[in-house]
């Protein structure tokens, strides 16, 4: 499954997902909303994604690893836009493999690749006012 | 020919719409596109070093030809993290 949502998600449903008797290993990453940026707190983060192109290069990505690592049984991969408070999770990954070390190595691979390609944007949310990120020693722009 | 422009995140609210139309010759390039948008909404000229565009759900590159009938995404850098 690899999907863009603005419902809660859900880690125990894509293990559940993933979890098949050819698997002797799940890994699972969370991406949750942190209280702060550089000690600046955050109130809530705002994620926007291009939802087609996002859930197609989820699935990209889910192929890679197929290719990419050895034992791969299963993924998902499901991330959430909308408004989100902290703790709540922005994405979720799941893998399922043969053997540990490749469930792990491949969620890592997949959570790395998906930040540098799946267009989903997020605006941080301060008490005063709010960022768009992304863009590394650009100023933002006058609201 | 008119060539609908998908906008996101802070582009789409640079333009205050997620969605422009642009009036372009056939065989224009992405670039073309992108001039043309700009001419309309000059704010969003600063972004463009920093600019992906799409077609559909692939990558493309500034100097691809946009085809009638296709819709040009433009948007700044995924959210990274790390």
């Amino acid at each position: 499954m690899y999907r863009v949502t603005e419902a809660p998600l859900s880690a125990d449903a894509l293990v559940d997902l993933v979890t098949v008797p050819e698997a002797g290993g799940v890994a699972v990453f969370l991406g949750v909303v942190r209280d702060n940026t550089a000690g600046r707190r955050v109130v809530a983060l705002e994620y926007e994604a291009h939802v087609p192109m996002a859930e197609a290069k989820l699935k990209e990505i889910g192929e890679t690893l197929h290719r990419r690592f050895t034992g791969i049984r299963q993924a998902a991969i499901v991330h959430r836009v909308g408004r989100l408070g902290i703790g709540e999770a922005s994405v979720v990954i799941a893998v399922s493999a043969a053997h540990r070390r490749e469930a792990f190595e491949a969620c890592q691979f997949a959570i790395d690749t998906l930040k540098q390609t799946v267009p989903i944007w997020k605006r941080e949310i301060f008490e005063d006012g709010s960022v768009w990120v992304g863009l590394q020693g650009e100023s933002p722009p006058p609201d | 020919m008119k060539i609908p422009v998908a906008l996101f995140a802070r582009y789409r609210e640079a333009a205050g719409r997620g969605r422009v139309e642009v009036d372009v010759p056939d065989g224009a390039t992405v670039e073309a596109v992108w001039a043309a948008l700009t001419a309309l909404h000059p704010v969003l000229g600063r972004y463009r070093p920093h600019t992906l565009f799409a077609i559909g759900n692939e990558y493309v590159p500034p100097d691809r030809t946009v085809v009638a009938g296709e819709e040009l995404a433009c948007f700044p850098p995924v959210s990274g993290g790390r």
